[in-house]
């Protein structure tokens, strides 16, 4: 495996680099979308309701399930393969996680905490940037945390309808029977999904106000 | 575009059958497994032990399916019993961490509270703490059955069969109706399983406990 | 059942948090524990259910030992309430008070008499509460269902933590008398740990004083509050010690049943009352009907400055009273707040029994400070 690791390294790079490509292009989308629907039903709650039951049944389906849809219903777009039905994926999972938590952001903001700010003299400006998004902002930064490591597997089997990324080392490791590369595709998919939940929770510690993590404490 | 599907009604049927096999298996297992050591880790006396466990199988949620099933298969080969294998530890890390971390979060007063009253240690532990943490358990079970389905679908891959090998060949040989006839029933049987214990976390929690409006 | 402390002691590493505790409790009396912080009355509380096991010494119960003694079995036949209270919130109001007797196995009817029971003690309608959740409660009454567990099996002993201690204020006093009540009808012997020296004066009928894991001083609440021990004790209760003690002497102990009085049945014009004031020289009297029920007071002043020839009922005002049970505490508060000398002493239908006066008062608390007798 070593042996393959250093003739191949070039290679494993390029994957590694498509496989965050596709995630990178996919989830400022996710957030697009996400949010500002999320912004629309926070004021109805039986909207709100409804939009998260249908985002958790479409998360419930199976990615490769998703994949075999997908490619069909996107064919005649000509976009059934590669990196488009796979961005669409990552796009569909997320939906869950943005809308719920930009609708658990904006809850966090009572009308009593803009009410104290708005006495004090702050103008909306003010409040925009020193109460709801210090406090919104960690939120759904949390949610697209959670997208993240999903695009991590989701790209990965998106090999199998087109898309390149690390998925080619294991789906292509498998049918050679190549063992290395197999091992090689297994770990720096986990390896990649681990340190990208990591990373993100260290940008989330970062940017969540200190008051909110010593309550959460308590 | 179904014509697939009723010609081979009974391959497809057959795959189903498998599918939940794999699934049930495995998910049965680890809830078994996974609640157990999740109990074990919060007894008290065993603070440092819970800890480390949390933080492993918070980390470990991060990993993708086809990895842990991809190295199973280097170790045991392909076929069914290597993929149940590798599907009892993926839903095992779900399932443990939210039972650790629900056991965790019983408030240490109700635990003192039923000390103080006579109960043995096992009488607060069924009593008392699962009962209490009910939901979080509940909710571990769910997603990690969820998940696995999903896994099961990606374990054909290592020849587990299950649905997912019709949606691998019918994506190999470009045959839409064979992709329907496995996408499918996939995200059928996936929606329902997942209706079912979302009906069952309702029903098993107790009315008392807090709810939480989304 | 008598529970006795001996050389109770109880070491955590270096430190000794309690020291040789020689401590009996007498049975059927509400005895306090307390302390600064830190003086050990918690740990000796949990010692004596066992919850924390001590490292030298004994505690008996009627005589065996309480290592002798199964500490489950224990701590099933003794009640304890907490300060968080701990109720159970899956469970109903009707299974958190059913907790114990079911572990004890008790036949369910036995048990649903007996909640209803409880629930009645504590003031709380039965019909109304047995299928709530605690989370459907106020926090007064969480504590009064806490109260209800502790008792459910009918324990000897009832420990209790602090167990009004997260309350607000208003409903911790409302919750105190509600005690009080309660322990007038069920005479248990409870062991009731307090940081506040106001509550072991009001519930307290002994008062156990720890200081640094050793006892100070353990005798009845008045003994304690006109003798204290020492000047740690007296710190602990407080510079107005002696006031302390008038919230223990009630007003049947001191009042007059002879008192001056105006009737009310003769139209008595303002200048004949006045003549009769003036010659007793007194500044007010109270009026009082014919059939023995308090009317109000008059002021000799108000008498004087009248010009229209009116009567004395015309200007009569109406007045506080206190009944048998007040103490003296709230007669004193009722002068100052009336300005008049005395306060009227009624029944709960008005009819003046007597009155209590503030120099019978005022001799009472020399009288305690004095000689410590009650």
């Amino acid at each position: 495996m070593i042996e393959y690791l250093s003739r191949h390294w070039d290679t494993v790079l390029t994957q590694l680099g498509r496989h965050l490509t596709i995630i990178g292009i996919a989830l400022p989308i996710a957030a697009v979308i996400g949010v500002p629907i999320g912004i629309a039903i926070s004021r109805n709650k039986r909207a709100a309701r409804v939009v998260i039951a249908i985002a958790g049944i479409l998360m419930t389906v199976p990615s490769l399930a998703l994949f075999g849809l997908m490619v069909i219903a996107l064919a005649p777009l000509r976009a059934g393969i590669g990196v488009p039905p796979a961005v669409v994926a990552i796009v569909i999972y997320a939906l869950l996680p943005m809308i719920r938590n930009t609708l658990v952001a904006i809850r966090a903001v009572d009308p009593g905490m803009i009410n104290a700010a708005r006495g004090m003299g702050m103008t909306n400006g003010q409040i925009l940037r020193r109460v709801r998004l210090p406090l919104a902002v960690p939120i759904i930064m949390a949610g697209l945390r959670n997208a993240a490591v999903l695009g991590v597997s989701v790209t990965t089997i998106a090999y199998l309808v087109g898309a390149q990324g690390l998925g080619y080392f294991i789906f292509a490791g498998l049918s050679r029977t190549r063992l290395d590369m197999v091992v090689i595709g297994a770990l720096s998919v986990g390896i990649l999904g681990v340190a990208t939940n990591y990373i993100l929770l260290l940008v989330e510690d970062l940017i969540t106000p200190k008051g909110i993590k010593i309550a959460r404490k308590q | 575009m179904f014509s697939y599907l009723f010609d081979n009604l009974g391959y497809v049927l057959e795959k189903l059958r498998e599918h939940v096999l794999l699934f049930v298996v495995s998910w049965a297992i680890a809830l078994v497994v996974g609640l157990t050591i999740a109990i074990i880790s919060t007894r008290p006396g065993k603070e440092r032990l819970g800890r480390v466990l949390l933080s492993v199988t918070g980390a470990a949620q991060a990993v993708p399916s086809i990895a842990v099933i991809a190295i199973v298969f280097i170790f045991m080969g392909i076929g069914p019993a290597p993929a149940v294998f590798a599907l009892f530890i993926y839903s095992l890390v779900p399932i443990t961490f939210n039972a650790a971390s629900g056991l965790m979060s019983v408030e240490p007063a109700l635990k003192q509270a039923a000390r103080g009253m006579g109960m043995t240690n096992a009488q607060i532990l069924f009593r008392i703490e699962i009962p209490v943490s009910i939901r979080a358990i509940a909710s571990g079970a769910r997603s990690a059955a969820t998940i696995t389905i999903g896994a099961a679908t990606i374990a054909s891959a290592i020849g587990a069969g299950g649905l997912g090998e019709i949606i691998f060949i019918g994506l190999r040989l470009i045959k839409p109706e064979m992709i329907l006839a496995g996408a499918i029933p996939t995200a059928a049987l996936a929606i329902a399983v997942d209706g079912v214990l979302a009906g069952v976390e309702k029903l098993v929690a107790s009315p008392g406990l807090a709810t939480e409006e989304l | 059942m008598a529970i006795e402390c001996i050389d109770l002691t109880k070491h955590y590493g270096d430190v000794v948090a309690v020291d040789k505790l020689n401590l009996r409790f007498e049975e059927h009396k509400l005895s306090i524990l307390i302390g600064p912080s830190g003086c050990g009355k918690t740990t000796v509380l949990k010692m004596l259910n066992a919850l924390i096991p001590h490292t030298g010494g004994d505690i008996q119960y009627d005589g065996v030992s309480i290592s002798d003694i199964d500490p489950i079995d224990l701590r099933r036949r003794i009640g304890y309430v907490i300060q968080e209270i701990g109720l159970f919130p899956h469970m109903t109001v009707y299974e958190n008070i059913a907790t114990v007797p079911r572990l004890l196995k008790w036949p369910e009817d036995k048990i649903r008499k007996r909640v209803d029971e409880l629930l009645d003690l504590v003031n709380l309608d039965p019909g109304a509460f047995k299928t709530k959740f605690p989370s459907q409660v106020s926090g007064g009454q969480r504590q009064r269902i806490g109260v209800a567990r502790g008792l459910a099996a009918d324990p000897k002993i009832l420990l209790m933590d602090e167990p009004f201690g997260a309350i607000d204020p208003i409903n911790r006093e409302k919750l105190q008398d509600s005690f009080l009540e309660i322990q007038r009808h069920i005479q248990k012997t409870i062991i009731f740990v307090t940081h506040d020296i106001r509550e072991a004066v009001k519930l307290g009928e002994k008062i156990a004083i720890l200081r640094m894991g050793k006892l100070i001083q353990y005798d009845d609440t008045i003994k304690v509050i006109n003798q204290p021990e020492n000047e740690f004790v007296e710190n602990l209760l407080g510079s107005d010690r002696a006031l302390k003690g008038l919230e223990l002497v009630r007003v049947h102990e001191i009042y007059d049943q002879k008192f001056f009085f105006l009737p009310t049945e003769e139209q008595l014009s303002t200048r004949k009352a006045l003549e009769m004031l003036q010659s007793e020289q007194r500044s007010f009297a109270f009026l009082r009907t014919p059939k023995g029920k308090l009317y109000g007071y008059v002021l000799a002043r108000d008498l004087e400055r009248d010009r229209d020839g009116r009567t004395v009922d015309d200007l009569a005002k109406s007045v506080e009273t206190i009944q048998l049970y007040g103490t003296l505490m709230e007669a004193i508060t009722l002068m100052v707040t009336t300005g008049l000398t005395s306060v009227p002493v009624v029944d709960d239908r008005n009819s003046m029994l007597g009155v209590i006066r503030f120099r019978d008062v005022f001799e009472k608390v020399e009288a305690l400070a004095g000689t410590g007798d009650a």
